[in-house]
Formats: C-alpha cells, structure tokens, sequence
C-alpha cells in the first residue's frame, strides 16, 4: 500500500530591495537567502548528487524573484554575509577573552556556516538563486509555482485589483523562469468562489487552500495567529465529506484544488507540540546584544530568557534525526488511516512556509533532509508533484476560507486594518479610473506604470499582517504611506499633466527605489 | 595576488609495517600519486614539497626502486622540492642522548642524497614527527640542521603558537579571579597577541640562540583537503577542490589585510599539510581523489590570485615575520599539541607497556655509554688526566656529534668489528624510537600495534648481545653467564630483578609477583656474536626489518596493558591500567558452581627473599603473606615463588600454604606468552596447542577461539579431556613478506601437584576497553598470545605448582605428533 505525500513550500519576502537595511528591511531578504535558501538548495543538490529524489513543490513570491535575480541584492549579499562572519569572529574573540568558551565555540559556529554560505552562494549558485531553482526545475526534482505579484491578500481585493496581482505574477514567473506556471499559490491560502474564474483565465492548473476549505470542521488556526486583544470569531465550517487525501476539480470548472492535510501541519507548526519547540533546538528569539546571534536553546518554551542555556548543534542534530523519523513513520500512519479509508492512492499535501525552515527553525532545513532520505527509504511512502496527478478526479466546491486564524479573513481584515483596506481600494478605483481616461505618451506610460507597481506594493499582504499582530507595526506603516504617497504623486501628475522637473527629477528616483516588475 | 600555497604532503609507513598493509597502500596510493605528480608538473605554477619518512625510504630502496627512479626523473621539472627530517620517523626528544638529533638527520640527509641526490642544504624544510615539539626539540633539531647546512624551517600546527586568549576582567586570562577568587579590575590584555590571521606567514623565533621559522599547519585545510565522503555516519559534509580553493583564498585575503594593517607588504602562505595516504588508501578509491586533487591544481592554475610554492622559497623569497618574544614567551610547550591530548606523555611514564620499551632502552643507553666512556678514556688518558680527562669525556658525551666521535675512535684505534657493530647498534637503538607504536597503538582510530615495538626489541635484544660482546672484548672480561641487577628499571618507584644471560633477558616485577618482560634468543645464537651482526647486517642494510627475526629473537612475554586490571583513580576518568604480565597467581574457592578469588594475589606486593646464583643456574625467591576472610573463616595464605633461570629455559614454583584448611581451593598460576602468530602476507594466523595424552578425566577449556566463519563476535569455546595433564606445547606459525614460513614452539611442562583442569584463554582480551573504539580494544590469540591457568587443588592447606618453560623459534608446526590439537584460530 502506498501513500503519496506531496511536500509544498512556499516563499516569499516582501520587497524590501532598497527599503532600509537594519532592523528592518533588506535584512529579512538576506537572512533568509543565508539560512533558508542557499542552504535548501545546497541540501537538495546534494540529495540529487547521491541519487535521491526529493521532488518538491516551490512557491515563489514575485518580490521575492525580483529581488533575487537583482545584482544589487546579489553583490548585498555578500557584504552582509562578510559582516556576519566578521561579527562572529569578533564575537568568538570577545566570548573567549570573558571565560565563555562555549559561546566562544557557538560563534565560531556562526562563522563557519556564513562563511560556508558564502562559498556556497557564489561557487554553487553563482550568485543566482534563481538559475538553480530552475536547474533542479529542469532536473524534474522541483515544481515551481507563482502566487499574487506582491502577496496580496486576493479574496478582499477589487477584480481590478485582482486582474493585476494574478497577471502580474504569472509575467513575474514567465520573465524570470521563461514558461508559464501551472499552478498558483493563494496568499495565505485566501480564496472565495470565482477566484478560479481568474485563474482560469490566467492559464492556472491548480491551486491549494485550506483542510477545512475541503473537509469542513474547525480550522487549524495554527498559522497566522493574532494578538489575543483581537477578538477573532472561530467558526465551524460544515462537515463536506470530502477528503484532502485526493484533489478535486473545482465544480463546472477546469482547475484543480488541493487541501492542505491537517496532521502533518500541525506536526510542524503546533505551538504546542510542533518539532520546532524542542528544548534542544536554537531559541529563535534570544539574541546577543553584541552581534544579535542566537547562541542559546530553547530550553523551557515557558521559561525566560535568563534561563535559556547555550545551544549545542550536535545534540539539535540528534534531534532532527528523531524528529524527521517521527514524522515520516506518522505520515506512514496517515497514509494507512487514509488506505481504511478506501483511498487507494491517498495524497497527504504537506504545506509550509519555506522560510520556517532554517530562518525560524533554524534546524528546519536538516530535518528536511533527513525526512526527504526518510521517505526515499520508506516503502509506503512515494513523493508527487502536481503534474504526476492523474486527471480523473471528481468535482466539489470548497468553502471561503484561509489558513489564518479563525479560517478566514480576520487576520487581514479587522478593526486595526479596516483604514487600510479603505485606503487600498480607494486607490485601486483611482487607478482604474486614471488607467480608462490615459493619454497616451512615452512619459504618461511610464509614470501609469510606476502608478500600478506602487499600488501593487501598497496591497501587499504583509503590510496588513504586521499591522494586525503589532509586529514591526512602523516599518509597516510606514512602507504603507510611502507606497501611497508615492501612488498619489504618480496619479496627481497624471491627472494635471504636470511633469516639472522636480517630479521627473522624483520620478527617476522612484522608479529606482521600487523597480519592482520593472519589465512592466 | 593574494598569496601563495604551500602543499605538503607526507607520505609514510613505519619500520616492521605489515606487508599486506604496505603493498596496498603502495596500489591504492602510492602509486596513484605518482601518476598524478607526473600530469601536476606540466602545470606552470605547480609547486609540492614531499616528505618521505625515513622508513618509508628504507623500504622503496629496497623493494620499489623503479618507483624511486620515476619519481627521481619527476624532480628533475623543479616542480617538486623535498622535506628533510629524520631517518627513523622518531619521537627523538624521548631518547637519553643529544647526538640523536644529529644521528638522525644525517642518516636521513644520506638516504634522500642517494635516492634523490638532494641534500641536507636543499631541503625545503624539516619535517618534525606528528609535528610535535617542545623547545628542546627546536632547539636541539635547529642546532643538528646547522651542522648539516639545512635551513632549520619548520612545519607546526597552528595550535601550539596560537592561545586565543585575551584578558578582561573575570575572563579565563583573570588570574586574580583564577588564584585569589576576585576579579582584578585592571585584568585587561596590554601587550600584543598573535590574531589568528598571522599564521597565515612564516613565522621567525629562536631558542637557546637557534634560530627558526616555523610555518603553521592549519587543520581545517587538512580536513577538507579530499573531503569527499562521509567520515562518520550522518556527516553530509563534502568539499569540492572550488570549496577548497575558496577556503584557502579566504584566509589569504584575511591575513593580506592583517598585513597590511601592521603597514608591511608580505604575501601570506596557507600551508597544506596531510598524510599522502588520505589520497587513495583511506577511502580506497585512488582515481576519485587523483581526480579531485588534479581538479583542484588545475583551478590553482587558473587562478591568477594564488600559486604554489616551496617552503623554503616562500621563506627567501617573501620573508618572515619576528614572532619573538610575543609568542616563545607561552609557546612550545612539551607534549602540547593533538599528540599530547590523545596520550602521547603516556609514552614515557603513563602506560605501563610503552614504558617498558623506554625502560629497555634506557637499560640499552646505559651499556652503551658505560662502552663509549671506556674508549673516549682510553684514548684521552695520553693527552688529559684528572679532572680535564673526565671533562673532556663529559663534553664528547654530551655533544651532538657523539656518535659521530666515538665511532671515529673506534674507526682509528680497534678492529674493524668495534665501528661496525657500534654503528649497528646506535641503528638499531635510534629505530626503537620510531613513533608509530608511541602513538598509534593508543589512537582510538588505528588501534593497537604492537608488533611494530616487538620487532624493534627482538632487534634491540641481539643489539644488547652484540653490546656485551664489544664491552667484554675491550675490557678483557668474559661475558657474565647471568647478570643480575635489582633496581627500579621502569621507574616506577620500586625495585625490579633484572636477569640478562646469552638467551634470555628477564626481568621479574614485586608488584604481583611476576614476570613483566621476558625476552629469549634462539640457542644456536648463544655467544655467536657473528652470528648476530650477520643477521643485523643483513636486516639493517636495507632494513627489510620482516617478521622472520622472531626465527631469532622473540618477546615471549611483553603484554598490552589488560583493561581488567585497572586501577581508577577518579570515577571523572584517570584510570591506569596494568599489563597481564605471566606468573601471576590467584587462590580461587568454588563453592555454589562459582569460583571466588581469595585475597588479591594476583596484585599483590611481594618480598623479595633471595637472588642467588648457583652453577648452572639463578634463582630468585619472592613470598608474600596474606590475611584472607572467606565465610568468617579467617586464614593467612604464604604463597612462595621461586624463579629458575637456567641458560635456555625458565622453571617457576610457586608453593601455597593456608593455615586453616578450606576445602574446595585451587592454586591457579598464570603463565601467559605474547609471543602471537603472525601472517603479514594474507592475515590468515596460526597457532595451536599440543597434547600428548590420550583422552582422560582433565578437561581442558580453551576459550574465545577465533572462529571467522560464525557470526556475531566470531568467538568460540571448545573443551578436550585428557587423561593427565602434564605438558602442552603451544606453537605459532610465522608468515614473513621475505618468503619465510616457520613456527615457533614454547613448551610447558607441568611438575609438582596433579593439575585437575586447565583453562585457556587470550592473554589479554581488552586494552583500554571503553576508552578506544570496540574493534580496537578487543584482543585475541592472534595480537595478544595466550594464557594458561592450570587448577591444582589445594590439600591439606598446601599446594605446589611447577612449570619448566622452554622454547624453540625455529621449527616446524607438525600437528601429527600430537596425541590432540585445539586450534586458537580456526581455518
């Protein structure tokens, strides 16, 4: 008997290219790139180089390619990779001129995986994230997908909206990729019926949403948590009798959807017992005030951070080891759950973000070798990508839903982000009224587009989301009235057709600051 | 350019290396790297500077030697330089003497002029043993260079110049807080210390006025130097000849920009230094790595940032930097570096077998210099008297060229026997210092090897003979039948009885009552001093150094440390462990299917009653008392031992007495040999034990034979009865690389009390169990030999037990005059 289990990834960064460095900004494209990116494709070329496959699906963002196929972001790269590694040896002298040889050990630590990074970014990759990804695309041990140009939140979007968020990612993929993407990743899993229609019209073969999207039931809830200040109303979606264990076609239409499988999410992303809060793995939150390196454990989830102790890699390791045959023998168990079931050929859809692993779990990467060697062993398990599903598959209609808390729209949608969203379609109607009555002109043209990348960056999901959770709310905001600031200039100068040379002299200056989608 | 790469591969293999070991390192390895030199020095910018250990040389001379011509031919593209160092691969520093050091690069500087015609003033630099080194070892191998026009220039691991160590208040470096328990405020580091990006240049200090420079070994470049595969299991590692380059080019940007802070302009060096063997013979997939390292060249080759270069070279031609007195002010500490950590200073005083080798030595170095002081008198008395002649003889004695002086007396003034057995002897005696079993038979990684100290004693042996002989033969003197010393040989705080006759040097330890160190020559070589500087001759001329000596001498009892008979001293770790050693006794009671171990005999101290020499005989008596509470009886036990040392053979009796009479007790002797069997052309040992009795009511339990074929440990019990148990001869099969196949035979014969069972078993079964890796640490027949426990019951409170042990290692393994055979190896 034998279980599918389609392993899905998704990424993305909001753009952040020339949008301040520290603490806020590019920083978050560059930790990611050094711990999520390189070191996931240096784990998956290795697993191609010992014959192992490890067919995964990859989403990525639109601001995410762009940036990463920017020489700026590149040649950054390394600056911030050489200051890291130049952080930890300072820090490794400093840690052993104050009698603490086990930080001392931890820094060298750090230097070693940088420095490893480095190599590994500019001799593996050549500096190019994205010709990788597209090599082991090539190889067929990867699937890459495309989401909404700029992550936005699709299901409280305006159609105008929606056209150039859905459009607009599907030219991002074509541009960096040279073909068309077949399948689409919603934000945050955000649907509602007859966001297909666009899809469908886009080209799009499939998409995923939620467990309780498809079965019905409590939702997860487990991602995109909100502040408990927020009042979130949970509902209880009605039992379908559907099943995420198959994929589905969307009622009367030719698109196919795919449920996120509750078990093995949860495994992962539980706040209280996922993998990742093992008292052996490194504290994410703890850092030192020299350098900001993360040299402790988690210890006691509950305990405070004067208890943390320091972090051992090794003992994380044995860890990783443990918990990957953990969780490879539990999907074993789904699978034959699954089989009782009368599914013949079950699919269990593993869906996370791919910054989980390493950035936040700074294990996570490990552990996905060691699952991927493990399934590769298993004798029940079988790695899919979309594109092996057969097409014979029956027809249903999943709810409105997300992967957020409460199941829906909340985490987006409440009364800290009510402002935005009001400012959000104010400004796509703007657009589209300025869009109808455009002259035409070489000048004209390039400020609508400016106009449209400003709006595009305005919806952004991530905006809303640290706004929502209080999270670097100011960089939020303040990324938020920019982008605005910057679209009202756009269209004022389009509506009076005064270009002085102050606003050419802006203009230019813009269009360098958020060269988003610059072959718009 | 960024700077330069020194490569220094070492290739070696010691003196008494197994030759199946030898030969596939020499296909997997050796070969390979010859046809990688051949393709590398087309390349413009190669440069590789070799070390060939001594013994490594010894052996290509006289077995490879159209090898040695191609590689010859090789150095003639200038592409390759040559490393110098010392003949023998020694831990030199552990040796008595001063001239060693010299002894030792002049016999190197000979072997590489003619297998290379590369001198001592050429060589690229000196290779120091496992790059361990003290300050007595720069100075002394500095002031040895200097005498030979070698530049003295070192390669040492970055670690022993490098304390990253920096003073702040309450920091490791506070040594208020250390030593008072305060924190000194005013704890801060004022003087300069070595950034870790300095070892990236050739470093300039001096000792005692001997000037040197040193070059650090990095050891992340040795670890990723072929780092293709896993080294344990879960290591996903793997390094690209790209990565390694990055690596390499990363420190040198680090270390220019150093320098360029301090405002000098000098290019750094990363010095690459490794075992040759890692390409090819250690992941036995020679074409893999030739590919990998020739990958790796060819990108050095490309890249206009790097370039190989020769150590002495880098050090003429882009300079050094004055280290003095920053670093020599905490650095170069003896034993410091990864030798140090895995045991190394166990060589001389902390593990008890190694020790013995010193002690043998030492014992070696004393007739030695008691011979050399005689000749230097002899020829000073004309010139010198009184107080100057014992200096001048001081001063030739604590020279470094003492070997060189002596040996020129004997040249000028005696026949022409005297130079050449002194010259043999000082060879053989430099040879024991080799560093193979000082360390090895301790790494966790290579396990034990204790055939390499063996051989090099059953040579040391016929040396020590030869030795007696030229003494005897200058002072007029016959040879003593039977010296007798009683002194504290080992060093270990107590007195030894040491027995050296023509056939057998033996030395009896108080502690346990026993035999640690038996050595026996085979009977035709008694007093045959030409026959024993033929045989040192021949095996020294080109140091074939091949298991047949043990056709002449043989170790019979020199056993490995047993992991049963440790003493720990704290539960944290400091454990010493004793060796087996042979004529131990217990006093075990059965009661309940069980045997117990009455007191500790076995460990016990014992007095030492008489030493006395009768006529064709001496005789050594020890007893020991002991107060034993067994079941709340209360009983003192006397156990006697006398030693009989006959020219070819050893008696033993031990006698026990117990003044209350406990019934159910046995005497049960130990007798053990290390004398093993050996196949070093297809690792396929023999040995067995002989029986001439019928069956019969004695059983015999011969434990933990080697049986290949079962699965799991492989081990198997088997038992025979035989009708009385009064002798068994124990024979061992020697299969030598040179062709030669013979057997050694030790016989014991058993006296006094009927015996009622014996026991047999490997003589040692662990050594440092727990403490090095499983495979390693278990011993059997075939790498320990053999122990024999005899039970002879106790009557009437008395018991007595005598064994005349005698041996024949020259003869043939004939099973058929054997009534019954158990084979301790199964075939």
């Amino acid at each position: 008997m034998n279980s599918n289990i389609m392993l899905v990834l998704h990424s993305h960064i909001p753009y952040v290219k020339r949008q301040g460095r520290w603490p806020f900004g590019e920083v978050w494209l560059f930790e990611a790139m050094a711990e999520t990116y390189v070191p996931f494709l240096q784990t998956w070329f290795r697993l191609q180089e010992e014959g192992i496959r490890a067919p995964v699906t990859l989403s990525f963002s639109p601001t995410l390619l762009d940036q990463l196929s920017s020489s700026y972001i590149q040649q950054e790269f390394v600056v911030y990779l050489r200051e890291r590694e130049k952080k930890a040896a300072e820090d490794e002298r400093y840690y052993l001129s104050v009698g603490e040889p086990q930080i001392a050990a931890l820094s060298a630590f750090y230097h070693r995986f940088y420095r490893d990074i480095r190599r590994d970014f500019l001799i593996e990759l050549d500096g190019d994230i994205i010709a990788a990804l597209k090599k082991l695309q090539g190889d067929g041990d990867v699937e890459i997908i495309t989401t909404a140009a700029s992550h936005a939140y699709l299901p409280l979007l305006d159609q105008s909206s929606l056209h150039h968020q859905i459009y607009w990612g599907k030219r991002a993929y074509e541009t960096h990729f040279g073909i068309s993407p077949e399948g689409f990743w919603l934000p945050e899993c955000g649907y509602y019926q007859g966001l297909e229609d666009l899809l469908i019209a886009n080209g799009f073969k499939y998409f995923y949403v939620d467990s309780h999207a498809v079965e019905g039931g409590q939702p997860l809830g487990d991602f995109s948590r909100v502040s408990a200040e927020l009042e979130c109303d949970c509902e209880t979606f009605a039992n379908t009798g559907l099943s995420t264990y198959r994929p589905y076609r969307i009622k009367g239409k030719d698109i196919m959807v795919l449920g996120r499988n509750a078990m093995v999410s949860q495994q992962v992303w539980s706040a209280d017992y996922g993998y990742p809060g093992d008292e052996n793995y490194r504290e994410f939150h703890k850092k030192s005030s020299r350098s900001g390196f993360k040299y402790w454990k988690v210890t006691d989830r509950q305990g405070s951070f004067d208890k943390k102790l320091p972090y051992d890699p090794e003992k994380a390791m044995l860890k990783v080891r443990q918990h990957a045959q953990h969780f490879v023998k539990g999907v074993e168990n789904t699978g034959h759950e699954a089989h009782k079931l009368g599914f013949s050929q079950p699919i269990i859809v593993a869906c996370y973000d791919t910054e989980l692993f390493g950035h936040w779990w700074w294990e996570g990467v490990s552990w996905l070798d060691e699952v991927v060697r493990g399934i590769n062993k298993s004798s029940h398990l079988s790695f899919i990508l979309p594109a092996d599903i057969s097409p014979e598959m029956p027809e249903a209609q999943v709810f409105e839903s997300s992967w957020g808390m409460g199941g829906k729209h909340y985490v987006w949608d409440n009364k800290e982000t009510t402002w935005m969203w009001e400012i959000i379609k104010r400004a796509s109607s703007e657009y589209e009224e300025i869009f109808k009555n455009r002259i035409s002109g070489d000048l004209q043209e390039k400020v609508l587009a400016q106009a449209l990348r400003e709006l595009i960056l305005l919806e952004s999901s991530d905006w809303l989301f640290m706004v929502t959770n209080n999270l670097t709310r100011d960089y939020a905001m303040k990324r938020f009235f920019e982008h605005y600031a910057k679209f009202l200039r756009l269209t004022n100068a389009l509506r009076d057709g005064n270009y002085s040379n102050d606003f050419l002299s802006w203009l230019e200056n813009v269009q360098m600051e958020d060269d988003f989608l610059s072959y718009m | 350019m960024k700077g330069y790469i020194a490569f220094c591969p070492h290739f070696h293999q010691p003196h008494f290396q197994l030759y199946k070991t030898r030969e596939e390192a020499y296909l997997n390895s050796y070969q390979p790297w010859l046809k990688l030199l051949g393709e590398a020095v087309s390349l413009d910018k190669f440069f590789i500077n070799l070390h060939f250990s001594g013994p490594f040389l010894y052996w290509f001379r006289d077995q490879k030697q159209d090898y040695l011509k191609n590689l010859k031919n090789l150095l003639g593209s200038g592409k390759i330089g040559i490393v110098g160092g010392f003949a023998d691969e020694p831990f030199i520093q552990l040796s008595s003497r001063f001239d060693d050091y010299l002894y030792q690069l002049k016999e190197y500087d000979r072997l590489a002029h003619e297998l290379f015609g590369v001198t001592a003033p050429e060589w690229q630099g000196i290779h120091l043993v496992e790059r361990e080194c003290g300050e007595t070892l720069l100075a002394e191998t500095s002031r040895a260079a200097g005498l030979l026009g070698a530049k003295p220039i070192y390669y040492l691991d970055a670690e022993t110049f490098y304390l990253p160590h920096f003073a702040k208040p309450g920091g490791a470096a506070d040594f208020c807080l250390k030593h008072f328990g305060f924190k000194d405020p005013f704890s801060f580091t004022t003087i300069a210390h070595l950034p870790s990006e300095i070892m990236y240049f050739a470093l300039r200090d001096e000792i005692q006025g001997q000037e040197f420079t040193a070059v650090p070994v990095h050891t992340e470049y040795r670890y990723r130097l072929l780092k293709r595969n896993a080294f344990i299991p879960g290591d996903r590692i793997k390094v690209k000849p790209a990565h390694y380059l990055f690596y390499i080019k990363d420190a040198l940007e680090n270390a220019c920009n150093l320098a360029a802070q301090y405002g000098r302009e000098i290019k750094p060096v990363v010095l690459v230094f490794e075992d040759a063997e890692k390409m090819g013979q250690w992941s036995k997939d020679p074409q893999g790595d030739a590919d990998w390292l020739m990958e790796f060249f060819r990108l050095v080759e490309q890249d206009d940032e790097v370039s190989f270069i020769g150590l002495r070279d880098y050090v003429e031609k882009v300079g050094f930097l004055d280290t003095y007195p920053v670093s020599s002010s905490h650095s170069y500490p003896e034993w410091e570096n990864w030798t140090a950590k895995r045991g190394i200073r166990g060589v001389a005083f902390g593990d008890e077998r190694l020790r013995r080798v010193m002690s043998r030595l030492r014992l070696l170095e004393e007739a030695q210099e008691n011979f050399e002081k005689t000749v230097i008198e002899a020829h000073s008395a004309d010139q010198f008297a009184g107080a100057m002649q014992e200096m001048v003889t001081r001063s030739i004695l604590q020279s470094p060229e003492r070997f060189e002086m002596v040996q020129t007396l004997l040249t000028q003034n005696y026949e022409i026997m005297f130079s050449e057995y002194y010259a043999l002897i000082n060879r053989v005696r430099n040879l024991l210092y080799q560093e193979d079993p000082k360390w090895a038979s301790r790494h966790p990684c290579y396990g034990s090897s204790p055939y390499y100290d063996m051989q090099g004693l059953a040579y040391l042996e016929l040396s020590d003979r030869l030795l007696m002989h030229l003494q005897s033969h200058l002072s007029g003197k016959p040879v003593e039948p039977d010296a007798i010393l009683i002194k504290d040989w080992d060093f270990d705080g107590r007195d030894e009885i040491l027995i050296l006759n023509p056939q057998q040097t033996l030395a009896i330890d108080l502690e346990g009552g026993c035999v640690h160190y038996h050595h026996v020559l085979s009977a035709p070589l008694d007093g045959d001093h030409r026959h024993i500087a033929e045989i040192l001759r021949r095996d020294f001329k080109e140091i074939k150094a091949y298991h047949s000596v043990y056709r002449y001498s043989c170790p019979l009892v020199m056993t490995e440390t047993d992991s049963s008979m440790q003493t720990e001293f704290f539960p944290q770790g400091a454990r010493r462990e004793n060796c087996r050693n042979s004529l131990r006794c217990e006093l075990l009671h059965f009661s309940d299917g069980e045997y117990t171990s009455l007191g500790n005999l076995e460990q016990a101290s014992y007095n030492l009653d008489e030493v006395r020499t009768e006529l064709d005989h001496s005789r050594v008596s020890l007893s020991c008392e002991q107060t034993v509470i067994y079941k709340e009886i209360v009983c003192t036990v006397t156990i006697r031992k006398h030693f009989l040392i006959f020219a070819d053979r050893l008696q033993v009796i031990m006698k026990v007495n117990m003044d209350e009479k406990l019934a159910d007790c046995f005497l049960v002797p130990q007798i053990v040999t290390s004398a093993a069997p050996s196949d070093e052309v297809a690792f396929c040992p023999v040995a067995w034990l002989g029986f001439n009795a019928p069956p019969g009511n004695s059983s015999i339990t011969v434990q933990d034979i080697i049986a290949p074929e079962m699965e799991d440990a492989g081990l198997i019990d088997q038992q025979i009865d035989v009708s009385t148990l009064t002798a068994t001869d124990y024979i061992y099969l020697i299969n030598s690389g040179d062709g030669n196949r013979f057997a050694g035979r030790i016989s014991y014969q058993f006296l006094g009390d009927a015996i009622e069972k014996m026991e047999v078993q490997p003589a040692v079964k662990y050594y440092y169990k727990d403490l090095v890796f499983a495979e390693q640490s278990r011993l059997g027949y075939q790498s320990s030999g053999i122990m024999l426990q005899p039970f002879i019951p106790v009557q009437d409170g008395e018991a007595e037990f005598i064994v005349d042990i005698t041996w024949q290692l020259d003869c043939l393994d004939k099973e058929e005059e054997y009534q019954q055979v158990v084979q301790l190896i199964k075939r």
